[in-house]
């Protein structure tokens, strides 16, 4: 009944096509065998002994007691031998019963938890440490997000697989040796068209698969259109113009042509299908049971009640066939996507941690750029060129510049998020690749542009990690008090120990989006231990007033550290001691405030036509 | 905010069901498969059918003719046409798997499609505000956005019902005709197996329930290590292994549960497995070889044939218990889908007066507006007249009801108390669709969609009549790229459709926004703070050219950077939802006020 679906069988995202791949797909159904085997190897085991003693309680009622009752009905023996027959087998399937329904419904979720545990131990480790570049790249990062939808179900998968395809294969065989016993011309038979099914399957597989590979774009495109009309993002736009009605051609396009491949490859899938029948029912079957009948009734080569084994054995053949066919297809597929995991997981970062590596020394950093470049992989031009920069300790310092000019990406290089391409970043004289990775990092807190709010406490998100005494909740609370949230946390039930965010609990709350960043920011002024601040656009979406008293409070908040801003609105720059002015890449002006406007560039230009509208007023 | 529910549906416990409710659901997605793609749907149908009649004729009762024909010494020809027979039966059963293979493989795109087609439709013309509710969002628009995946899934259960009713009709069929008894012992099995069932699927229901918060933190776990916005602070501080911590423990809560709920399934399932097929096949073998062998009023060919039946016959009952259940357990997703199809809008589609052509005064009066489900208005109480050609600011703090205000000047919203007269005469008068055209909006998150320069520009088909006027608009929207573009206004943008399609970056494709409103014909202009992602010379730039190409339009602007609303007439500041302070910039700066106060504190440092 498998085949119900329409579906079975098809190899969902691919076919190897080249012996290569082959030797890759069984590659990597090892590969997660082993995972698997680090993770639980009892759970292997059993998993492999279950379906073993399943196929074979099949094979004993089927082949081996039907071939008792048909004996003593021949011999007119009576029925007691049989029954003894009958009893053992009944123990065999109870004990069968017992074991397999408390495998299932007992062992298996609790062993599932285990390995699944395991499992994202594994690649979460592994994301933690792989290159920030890697998540930036589409194609890696494709690869790790489809590895980890396919965590929770895949190890199962390749291990049921595996199992199944085991224990078949065992049932294969001693249906093979029981039918060589007593008609060995029959083996031939159902080999020749066994294999014939399965050239055909194939060619069938690899036109199910170029159907899907045309389709790919198309549906693709109508994914697209759907994400569009649902989304309440573009809902507003929809409603106020027409763009409904392009955007449903372009739909209906893409369906249409779907429809076109479809056609042109199913009709050769479905024609298959009869052709491959044809090996099996009038090759497997008709001549196989004619061969037995004819050769029993003509000649009474054997006696009835090998007949009845033949006959039996021969129709669980078929059957354990195709379901191996269906198990490979599967074996296929996972192949394949375990490709994605394996990948993952066996991928070296570039950047990652020495144990050897030099320590950082505590306290105030001196960091300099020296002819700093960085491009990013796969782009044609570098983001950023000849960067010089020296940053003495306690410094305040601003990079300002146009939308695209390298500030972030500058900010990232510093927090060796990505490493330079050309020229170094020292600290404290030492270029900061030969320091230790996770000591080095520690050197620096951070607020991003698009920083993010977990689903933990308030407490818990401002020191980013779990508070461990009363002095670590003082300083939360401080730093709370400075980035201006304090009047919105202080009336809360829970104080400081109130879930953000409805993930956990529906009485978790969120706060708006000006509010979130004030508790970004809270984090810079709570770290206690990095000497460097890097403070990227704060302040977008904060009205002025909170703008104003987020900069007033982290001269004060941040005394003694080095702080690195990142603004396109000028007026925060004005306060640092030095302003680097970037433009495609690089620097085109340096200096303080005063010294920038004197020089009367490009910084006094960007200034005074962001000023003009607030100089009428004419405040100075 | 809107949160994503990983799963919002719940596991149904078997008293929750509702039949005749499960019922009509279930029939009403039939009726949508039926009506795009019947040819599918009827071969799936039938194949069903077909599938459990060959299965029947090439198991039992060939096991019985050939046996017992072997055993009654029938000649060869005999047995062997009933053999070709047979095999004819298997190839023309899988000829048909073979067809219907076919059949589904266009049925289904014509099913998905058609599925989103309707949604589509319907999506377009909810109103904003139900859109915008959280609860609905999170349920129904969920609900939908299934509905092309789902359906295959209802479609999945009416094969499976096909198919064990045609089971049950032949196997039983054949049973019934060769021995009453054996159908008899059937039933008491199946009563076993049904008992059993539904023990573990209420066991099951309450394991979920227990597992479900438990999942949802793993859940969340996952985002964070997965979602590449996370990456930058996972890296820079030791969150991740709280986060590891996390899962550790979620893991161990999640396998105690299933321990302990595990514990009493399995003992059901060992009960209904040991009972109901076990000794019930050890029981009807008993009884069939006392029939065959001690009182010889049964042939072997009998025996197999009927023991094959008898095994399959309790099974397959068994099999479908399990899909009514299932039935049941989708018809709760069905009442979203159908709770998202039937909802009704007032605002959308909405037919009245063709508005006058002519920019006309606006007026609100007494104007409140709450959001659905909140219980704070989001604006109340607003008052304001706007003259024609007047440049008008409103200013606040986030969420002081800006964008909300301007949203309901759109129609996007219908206000909650008071009234909205454009030209005198109350907006809802109008016909919706024609009192939107007169509004040219940017908003602060406004959406490029993928298509041609010229679909973007005018929000609908570009005609070759309109190339003019949308190169026109880009020209002064500032995106001078598309005088080099070689297709010109046809040149697509993102690579959704074309591979070869344009990447706009941040800036161009806000000046393809704002072309939007240079291109349409409007009397009305709204910005939502559509100079947010500039730097401060593209902003300067914008809102010069904004301000020219405008002059014979109302335009209304929202913003909090005040230096750009200072050039309005009038100057309206919102605190919570209601109008504090009003006039010019200068009137209200010699008020000094909020505004003011605002306005300095904004200018402190562009005036050392």
């Amino acid at each position: 009944m498998a085949d119900l679906s329409g579906n079975r069988g098809i190899s969902k995202i691919g076919l190897p096509k080249k012996g290569g791949q082959k030797l890759k797909i069984i590659k990597n159904n090892i590969y997660i065998l082993r995972l698997l085997w680090k993770a639980s190897p009892s759970r292997v085991i059993l998993n492999l002994s279950i379906y073993l003693i399943w196929r074979m309680n099949g094979i004993l009622y089927n082949i081996f007691l039907m071939r008792q009752i048909m004996k003593a009905i021949e011999n007119d023996a009576g029925m007691t031998h049989v029954m003894i027959i009958l009893g053992l087998i009944l123990a065999y399937s109870l004990t069968a019963s017992i074991f397999n329904n408390w495998f299932n419904n007992y062992y298996i979720p609790r062993s599932d938890a285990v390995i699944q545990e395991y499992l994202f131990s594994r690649v979460y480790q592994k994301a933690v440490e792989c290159d920030l570049a890697c998540y930036e790249n589409p194609e890696f990062y494709d690869k790790y997000t489809r590895a980890n939808s396919e965590l929770m179900t895949r190890g199962a998968t390749v291990l049921d697989n595996l199992s199944n395809m085991a224990a078949i294969f065992t049932t294969m065989l001693v249906c093979v040796c029981v039918i060589l016993r007593w008609e060995p011309a029959a083996v031939p038979i159902v080999a020749v068209c066994a294999v014939g099914a399965t050239l055909i399957d194939k060619k069938r597989a690899s036109k199910r698969y170029d159907a899907m590979k045309e389709a790919t774009p198309y549906v693709r495109q109508c994914d697209y259109v759907k994400r569009t009309l649902y989304l309440a993002d573009y809902a507003k736009e929809i409603r106020l113009g027409k763009i409904f009605f392009p955007l449903l051609s372009y739909f209906d396009e893409a369906v249409k042509r779907q429809l076109d491949i479809n056609h042109k490859h199913y009709t050769i899938v479905g024609a298959l299908r009869v052709l491959r029948e044809v090996f099996m029912s009038i090759g497997a079957y008709l001549a196989v049971q004619g061969l037995i009948v004819y050769r029993y009734i003509a000649f009474r080569a054997y006696d009835l009640s090998d007949v009845v084994t033949i006959i039996n054995a021969a129709g669980t053949l078929q059957s354990s066939i195709y379901s191996f066919t269906w198990n490979l297809s599967d074996f296929m597929d996972n192949g394949l996507y375990a490709e994605n995991i394996r990948e993952f997981l066996e991928y070296e970062p570039k950047i990652k941690e020495d144990e050897n590596a030099k320590p950082v020394k505590k306290g105030a950093n001196h960091i300099t750029l020296k002819n700093v470049s960085f491009r990013y992989e796969g782009r044609d031009n570098d983001i950023l060129k000849n960067i010089n920069i020296d940053i003495p300790p306690g410094r305040k310092i601003a990079f300002v510049g146009h939308n695209g000019a390298g500030k972030t990406t500058l900010a990232k290089l510093l927090m060796r998020l990505y490493d330079v391409t050309g020229g170094e970043i020292l600290l404290d004289g030492t270029d900061i690749r030969d320091y230790r990775l996770s000591e080095y990092r520690k050197v620096y807190s951070a607020v991003f542009q698009d920083f993010k709010i977990f689903a933990s406490t308030i407490a818990e998100n401002v020191l980013l990690h779990p508070p461990e005494n009363d002095e670590d909740r003082e300083r939360a609370i401080q730093a709370v008090k400075d980035s201006g949230l304090y009047s919105r946390t202080e009336h809360l039930e829970k104080g400081m120990d109130t879930l953000l965010t409805k993930e956990f609990d529906d009485d978790g709350i969120i706060m708006s989006g000006g509010e979130f960043q004030k508790l970004a920011v809270a984090r810079v002024f709570a770290n206690k231990n990095s000497s460097v601040a890097i403070l990227d656009e704060p302040s977008s979406a904060l009205d002025p007033i909170s703008e104003y008293e987020i900069f007033e409070n982290m001269i004060d908040a941040c005394r003694g550290k080095t702080v690195i801003f990142i603004s396109h609105r000028l007026s925060s720059a004005v306060i640092a001691d030095k302003i680097y002015m970037l433009e495609k890449g690089e620097i085109i002006e340096e200096g303080s405030h005063r010294e920038l406007m004197e020089k009367n560039g490009k910084y006094a230009e960007m200034f005074k036509m962001q000023s003009e509208k607030y100089r009428r007023d004419g405040g100075d | 905010m809107r949160r994503r529910r990983h799963n919002t549906q719940r596991r149904l416990k078997l008293s929750e069901i509702d039949f005749a409710r499960t019922v009509k659901n279930h029939a009403s997605m039939l009726k949508y498969m039926l009506k795009f793609a019947p040819a599918a749907i009827i071969s799936q149908m039938l194949f069903c059918i077909f599938v459990s009649f060959a299965d029947t004729m090439s198991g039992p009762v060939t096991l019985k003719f050939v046996f017992n024909g072997l055993s009654e010494g029938k000649s060869f020809p005999e047995i062997f046409k009933f053999i070709i027979l047979i095999s004819m039966i298997i190839l023309a059963r899988h000829a048909f798997g073979g067809l219907n293979e076919y059949f589904m493989s266009m049925g289904r795109v014509k099913i998905s499609s058609g599925m989103r087609r309707t949604v589509f439709e319907k999506a377009k013309s909810i109103d904003l505000s139900c859109y915008e509710t959280a609860e609905f969002y999170n349920d129904f628009v969920w609900a939908a956005s299934q509905a092309d995946d789902k359906i295959f899934r209802v479609m999945h259960l009416w094969s499976l019902l096909f198919a064990r009713v045609s089971d049950i009709v032949f196997i039983g069929g054949f049973m019934l005709i060769n021995d009453y008894t054996l159908f008899a012992f059937s039933v008491v099995s199946m009563i076993v197996r049904v008992i059993c069932s539904t023990k573990i699927i209420n066991k099951r229901y309450e394991m979920e329930v227990e597992a479900k918060p438990v999942l949802r933190e793993l859940d969340y776990t996952t985002r964070v290590f997965y979602l590449a916005d996370y990456a930058k602070e996972i890296r820079l501080s030791d969150m991740h292994k709280t986060l590891f911590k996390n899962l550790k423990k979620t893991m161990t809560r999640l396998r105690d549960i299933y321990m302990h709920r595990g514990k009493k399934i399995a003992l059901y399932s060992i009960i209904s497995d040991c009972i109901a097929s076990d000794l019930f096949t050890a029981a009807t073998l008993f009884y069939l070889c006392m029939r065959t062998m001690v009182y010889h009023t049964m042939l072997f060919g009998d025996l197999s044939a009927l023991l094959s039946a008898t095994t399959g016959f309790s099974f397959r009952m068994g099999e479908f218990i399990n899909v009514l259940a299932n039935f049941a357990q989708e018809s709760l997703y069905i009442d979203k889908f159908m709770s998202f199809m039937n909802t009704e809008s007032k605002t959308e589609l909405r037919k009245g007066r063709i508005p006058e052509s002519g920019v006309k005064e606006i007026e609100l009066r007494g104007v409140s507006f709450k959001y659905t489900g909140e219980e704070h208005c989001s604006l109340s109480d607003i008052n304001i007249k706007i003259k024609p050609y007047e440049k008008i600011a409103l200013v606040g703090y986030n969420g002081a009801g800006k964008s909300t205000l301007a949203k309901l000047l759109m129609n996007l919203y219908d206000v909650s108390e008071g009234s909205i007269l454009v030209g005198g005469i109350d907006i809802r008068e109008f016909d919706v669709s024609e009192y939107r055209k007169q509004f040219g909006a940017v908003f602060q998150d406004y959406k490029i969609f993928a298509g041609t320069v010229g679909e973007n520009v005018m929000m609908d088909f570009a005609q070759e009549k309109d190339h003019e006027r949308i190169i026109s608009s880009l020209h002064d929207s500032g995106f001078d790229k598309i005088d080099r573009l070689s297709d010109g206004v046809n040149t697509s943008v993102t690579r959704e459709f074309n591979a070869d399609g344009l990447g706009l970056s941040g800036g161009e494709e806000q000046k393809i926004a704002i072309a939007r409103i240079f291109c349409k014909d409007c009397e009305y202009v709204i910005l939502d703070e559509p100079s947010s992602a500039l730097d401060p010379i593209s902003e300067y730039n914008l809102n010069q050219s904004m301000m020219k190409l405008s002059e014979n339009k109302t335009v209304i602007f929202i913003s909090h950077r005040l230096s750009t609303t200072c050039m309005a007439d009038r100057i309206y500041m919102l605190e919570q939802g209601k109008i504090i302070e009003q006039g010019s910039h200068d009137e209200l700066m010699s008020l000094d006020g909020k505004y003011a106060e605002m306005f300095n504190k904004q200018a402190e440092k562009y005036r050392m």
